[in-house]
């Protein structure tokens, strides 16, 4: 359009300078100008200006768009959640509440269902500061969501396992984005990919993408871990010896296990005449460790401590104790006494029970009788399967209820209404302590029906703090009931 | 319809059935007993054919949370609702609404002073003329000296003479002066931007200098542009238009402690768009609340004009579902009909449009919209709904509410999955 850059050059430059005249606008417009030709300059140059907009505007036609580029969304094959599902999430999304937002994908994912198409995007972007909501909104979101996703790198977490060109030509960040959401979804392809492309990667790079695999590492993983031992990086070697000690099966863990076994002696002999058999354990310190131990970060101390020697106490910490245990053919709970009764060897027991917890043996947690008397602990109650760690953690409520109530939080198994009435009697007598959030994040657990009893609750004194957080615990249950009810 | 932020935060804390005693629904009317701090509980009711609140709450803001608050659980969840006879507070309060009807009708049927009233039109006709004349001078000597220096001209520069223009009585160019002053001189296009505004400005002044020669149609339309509104008992007098008014869009402005709310309706069976606005002092209660995505049956009064797109609403008769109305086929169809509107008023406006089969796409490093036979029209760059139309249109053809001109149009909302979701 060259009469409206024209018209915009003089207009810049002013009619002072330079004007227009009747003949340097369209000729339908020069036409009706005519009659304006004993106008000042300014009048002239508004008139044509006006009917030049009018010109422009009616003579505009769409653009040539033969070579726009276009994509279209997969069809959704899952169905889509409820009408007053998808309301209540759209007023969960505004009022900005991530725990209510989290219960609710919970219960879409768990049956199987999409958010509706409207609120793909504004959840995608509720989400995507919100990293502990983005597994699940992720798996809500249906095709819409991995398609979006592929437009906005802010919501990679949302991408498809579909989209390896991502992990292929992406940034850095969106590989790394992209490898950590295909781990969680498929661990063996995620390594594959890696495995691929390992050789073309810095050293940092291949140190953060290695770190992902410690998402759901298994003993698949170990044959490509092994292999990397040449590995110059020094960062990067770290990483894989952390991922190796993770590993029962790895030749690390076994290296912590012979170097154990050359210290530990377990020797049987006959006292009382003979007649009884006894046995006798005797600790040596080790003089030398294996070049992958000692990488490993386990140095050889010299030290006279006879309590528990620094090496050892490392080499007990990082070894499940059934690998060194069992290479002396005696059952666990001799080997445990050997250690209780010894003056000095009984201080290696906390660091046989760290590795014990760390490794998750069940039946050193009972050989320790970890699970009889013993006050709470958090990371005996993690390391024992659900039922088992709820039954652990309930059981020593009464004597421990901060702790408790902590891991029975972090649990998310529902609650009986008596356990929600144990629990609650507790966090209510002390509302300054356990607020709002709190009750947010104990959502998954409490039944609905409790909040129809939370009168019979409260601290001694009644005040209006109490009244606030009660009032806050009713909607957060009364949300909760609108949420299962939706679906 | 929340008069602030924290009326609507609080409202959805209210939006809980256990904070209300007791709720229910009959003929176009909700209530419910809210919970409150004090011994009585707070009395809560909505007209819902013509959207009105009342709560026996001390809260001077309008509609209040608990208002608001019933109104979204009945949204969240109707069941809650049992249809039964209203209690006396709330049959009182309808038949007073419906008394007030009445009367606001008898009084529209008093005569006026009709000799005073052209008096006083004549004596702001003058002082219109003054300032316009003012306003012409202003407007040559911009362009005496060239646009060039406009970016760097003081905020006061573009005040002082839509100052003078309140001061004549000319609102209307008022704000069209605000708006020149607020182009955004940081864009590329800034100088299209500003010499369109301006060649506008200076239209409404000639053809106000000129408005005897025009049209009835064309003067109202002229003076409404000045900023004459017209007589409520002039629009009374019209002819209404009884249909099922589509409520498709609502735009949001603030001007000052001014809320404008722009709502954009569609007559099923007329075929025609309206706008209604809705103008409310902060804090106070609006005259109507639409809800869009809804349609209602109501009566509308259009304003004079030769394009006449806005009306007022003047008797609302219940709310209805939303029907797909007809849309235009492809962008052609757009622009040949944009080009109509134009030959019947030059005034320059974004008009309203639906197309059908229009996708979002990427055409030279800019979002477009594509219709099927790959001609395509421009996303305005501050367009903020982008990611929910591509969400909602799958990239794929759907039909589109969109404001607009030329290049460049904003969709407002988008029929997809058989339902109509506003955009923004």
């Amino acid at each position: 359009m060259k009469f409206w850059d024209d018209i915009v050059q003089a207009a810049l430059i002013g009619t002072a300078k330079q004007g227009l005249r009747a003949e340097h606008f369209p000729a339908p417009v020069a036409e009706k100008l005519q009659a304006a030709a004993g106008d000042d300059a300014e009048s002239l140059f508004l008139k044509g200006l006006v009917l030049s907009a009018q010109f422009r505007r009616s003579g505009a036609l769409p653009v040539d768009g033969s070579v726009a580029e276009r994509w279209e969304c997969p069809a959704e094959t899952q169905a889509p959640c409820s009408e007053r599902a998808a309301i209540i999430l759209e007023s969960l999304l505004d009022e900005g509440e991530p725990m209510l937002v989290h219960f609710w994908l919970d219960q879409c994912r768990a049956r199987k269902l999409r958010v509706p198409a409207h609120l793909v995007a504004p959840l995608l972007q509720f989400v995507s500061s919100r990293e502990e909501l983005q597994d699940a909104a992720a798996a809500c979101c249906g095709f819409t969501g991995n398609w979006l996703a592929t437009f906005n790198s802010d919501w990679d977490f949302a991408a498809g396992v579909g989209g390896e060109e991502r992990w292929r030509t992406g940034k850095a960040q969106e590989r790394l984005a992209f490898l950590t959401k295909l781990r969680k979804q498929d661990p063996a392809r995620a390594r594959t990919l890696l495995m691929e492309t390992w050789e073309e990667e810095n050293a940092h790079q291949k140190a953060a993408f290695l770190e992902v695999l410690s998402i759901h590492l298994s003993n698949a993983d170990l044959p490509w871990l092994e292999q990397l031992q040449g590995e110059k990086s020094e960062k990067v070697r770290a990483v894989r010896c952390e991922l190796l000690k993770r590993l029962p099966d790895s030749k690390l863990v076994r290296a912590f296990a012979d170097a154990l076994q050359a210290s530990i002696s377990i020797t049987r002999s006959k006292v009382v005449l003979g007649l009884i058999e006894q046995l006798n354990i005797s600790i040596t310190n080790p003089v030398s460790l294996s070049d992958e131990v000692q990488e490993a970060g386990i140095k050889l101390v010299q030290s006279d401590i006879y309590s528990a020697h620094p090496t050892l106490a490392a080499l007990f910490r990082s070894t499940p104790p059934g690998m060194w245990a069992n290479r002396f053919n005696e059952r666990p709970e001799a080997i445990v006494s050997l250690f209780r009764n010894h003056v000095y060897y009984k201080n290696y027991l906390p660091e046989i029970t760290k590795a014990v917890l760390h490794f998750q043996e069940l039946a050193w947690i009972d050989v320790l009788g970890l699970r009889n008397e013993a006050p709470f602990d958090a990371l005996i109650a993690s390391a024992l399967p659900a039922p088992l760690g709820l039954e652990y953690a309930w059981k020593r409520f009464a004597k421990a209820p901060r702790e408790v109530v902590l891991f029975l939080r972090d649990a998310k198994y529902p609650w009986t209404i008596e356990q929600a009435r144990t629990v609650l009697r507790f966090t209510t007598a002390e509302p300054y302590g356990y607020n709002k959030n709190f009750y947010l994040g104990i959502v998954w657990q409490l039944p609905e029906e409790i909040r129809f009893e939370l009168g019979a609750f409260g601290p001694e004194n009644v005040n209006h703090y109490w009244d606030t957080i009660k009032a806050e615990i009713e909607k957060i249950l009364s949300l909760k009931a609108q949420i299962l009810q939706s679906f | 319809m929340a008069p602030d932020a924290s009326a609507a935060k609080s409202a959805k804390d209210l939006a809980h059935e256990s904070r209300w005693a007791s709720c229910g629904s009959g003929d176009r009317v909700l209530w419910g007993e809210c919970k409150g701090s004090g011994a009585k509980n707070y009395r809560t009711q909505i007209d819902l054919a013509g959207i009105a609140f009342k709560c026996s709450c001390p809260s001077r803001k309008f509609p209040c949370k608990h208002g608001l608050g019933l109104f979204l659980l009945f949204v969240r969840d109707e069941t809650l609702f049992t249809e039964q006879a209203p209690p006396d507070w709330v049959a009182e309060w309808m038949k007073k609404r419906q008394q007030r009807e009445e009367k606001k009708a008898e009084r529209a049927d008093k005569p006026v002073d009709k000799e005073a009233q052209e008096k006083r039109r004549q004596k702001r006709g003058r002082r219109v003329e003054e300032g316009i004349a003012d306003l012409q001078r202003w407007i040559k000597d911009i362009i005496r000296h060239g646009i060039v220096a406009a970016p760097e001209k003081e905020k006061t520069f573009w005040r002082d003479m839509s100052r003078r223009m309140v001061d004549a009585q000319a609102g209307g160019l008022a704000s069209q002066i605000r708006k020149l002053g607020e182009t955004d001189f940081t864009k590329e296009n800034w100088q299209t931007v500003f010499l369109d505004r301006l060649a506008q400005l200076y239209l409404v002044t000639e053809a106000f200098s000129n408005i005897e020669k025009l049209s009835p149609e064309m003067q109202a339309e002229v003076r409404s542009w000045v900023g004459f509104g017209q007589q409520i008992e002039e629009l009374r007098a019209r002819e209404g238009v009884r249909d099922e008014w589509q409520i498709l869009g609502r735009k949001l402005e603030q001007e000052d402690n001014v809320a404008i709310v722009r709502y954009w309706l569609y007559g099923i069976r007329s075929q025609q768009f309206a706008l209604v606005l809705q103008f409310h002092v902060r804090g106070r209660a609006p005259a109507i609340s639409l809800a869009p995505g809804t349609a209602v049956d109501a009566e509308l009064v259009f304003y004079e004009g030769v394009l006449p797109f806005r009306a007022a609403i003047r008797t609302q008769f219940g709310l209805k579902p939303l029907s797909p109305p007809p849309a235009l086929p492809d962008w052609q169809a757009v622009v040949e009909a944009e080009t109509a509107w134009n030959s019947v008023s030059p005034f320059l406006e974004e008009k309203p449009v639906i197309v059908d089969k229009i996708r979002p796409a990427k055409l030279g490093g800019r979002w477009a919209l594509l219709d099927e036979k790959n001609r395509a029209m421009f996303l305005p760059d501050d367009f903020g709904q982008f990611w929910n139309l591509l969400g909602q249109s799958g990239g794929r053809p759907s039909r589109l509410f969109l404001l607009g001109k030329e290049h460049s149009y904003t969709p407002l909302g988008i029929w997809s999955g058989g339902k109509y979701q506003l955009l923004g």
